[in-house]
């Protein structure tokens, strides 16, 4: 099940981190650099592509306290994706992960249940 | 925050307990697990992912009258066990989520939800869940604690 590996550097794509707003180049991704925690949400994979390829701007998410996951608005909808870049090269984007989707506008509901 | 060597030692746990992998592939898993910061490089590029597929669970309100598919991806999964957030905690807190919906007849919107309570054991832990309409609800982050602060609006109790 494990792919081959090369054991001196075998994690090739790292998590882009930030605290800060990171404004992203324009890039071109296809359609299988775009992967999803739950592959429902890839049917918004093309609105992402294009949001991506304008450049855009992604704010770190507050609702984790891991700062690899950011929020980024398409046209219709807000992703929460994590950006993964080439081992010593930040600006080459090598897959972008989708955490999930929702219409862009919608907000987030803090629930205390204690 | 950079994975903590107690963390690494509850995912250690976890693969070493895995009937499904061979020994090799435990070995590999492992040796990553050796470097915290190659562990933490993996844990964050989603190499350790292929482990956690997708579970989902039914989740039902108390009297029964809210029927739910709770969705846990990878890196949900992955989270809880770092954390030693356990699923049954996941399940416990959603139907507790139910419950107050259903007692209080709150309309749910499709969007982010972020449920924070005590679990059975007294800790506070906090989950985003994706609600959709077609009453299936998906996690995506589980963390200890509560987030520092909402995006927009404020806090509340239903």
């Amino acid at each position: 099940m494990l792919q081959e590996k090369n054991l001196a550097g075998r994690i090739q794509s790292l998590a882009l981190k930030s605290e800060e707003t990171v404004k992203l180049l324009p890039i071109q991704l296809t359609s299988a650099q775009v992967t999803a925690e739950f592959e429902e949400d890839l049917v918004d994979r093309p609105e992402l592509i294009a949001t991506l390829q304008r450049g855009s701007v992604l704010n770190p998410v507050r609702e984790s306290p891991q700062e690899n996951i950011f929020s980024v608005d398409g046209p219709t909808k807000n992703f929460w994706i994590k950006v993964l870049h080439a081992r010593g090269d930040v600006s080459r984007i090598e897959r972008v992960h989708i955490i999930g989707v929702t219409r862009r506008g919608s907000k987030t509901q803090h629930i205390e249940l204690d | 925050m950079p994975v903590t060597t107690r963390q690494l030692l509850r995912l250690i746990h976890v693969i070493e307990q895995r009937f499904d992998l061979t020994n090799r592939e435990k070995e590999e898993l492992l040796s990553i697990l050796d470097d915290p910061s190659e562990a933490d490089e993996a844990l964050v590029s989603g190499y350790f992912d292929w482990l956690f597929p997708r579970a989902t669970v039914k989740v039902s309100s108390s009297d029964g009258a809210q029927k739910w598919d709770l969705q846990i991806g990878p890196h949900a999964q992955i989270g809880a066990v770092l954390d030693s957030i356990h699923l049954d905690d996941l399940i416990y807190l959603f139907q507790r989520f139910l419950d107050k919906v259903q007692a209080h007849d709150v309309e749910l919107l499709e969007t982010k939800y972020v449920l924070t309570a005590s679990n059975a054991r007294q800790q506070l832990i906090s989950i985003v869940v994706y609600v959709r309409d077609d009453q299936t609800a998906r996690v995506a982050t589980t963390y200890l604690g509560r987030p520092q602060k909402p995006e927009s609006g404020g806090r509340f109790r239903i």
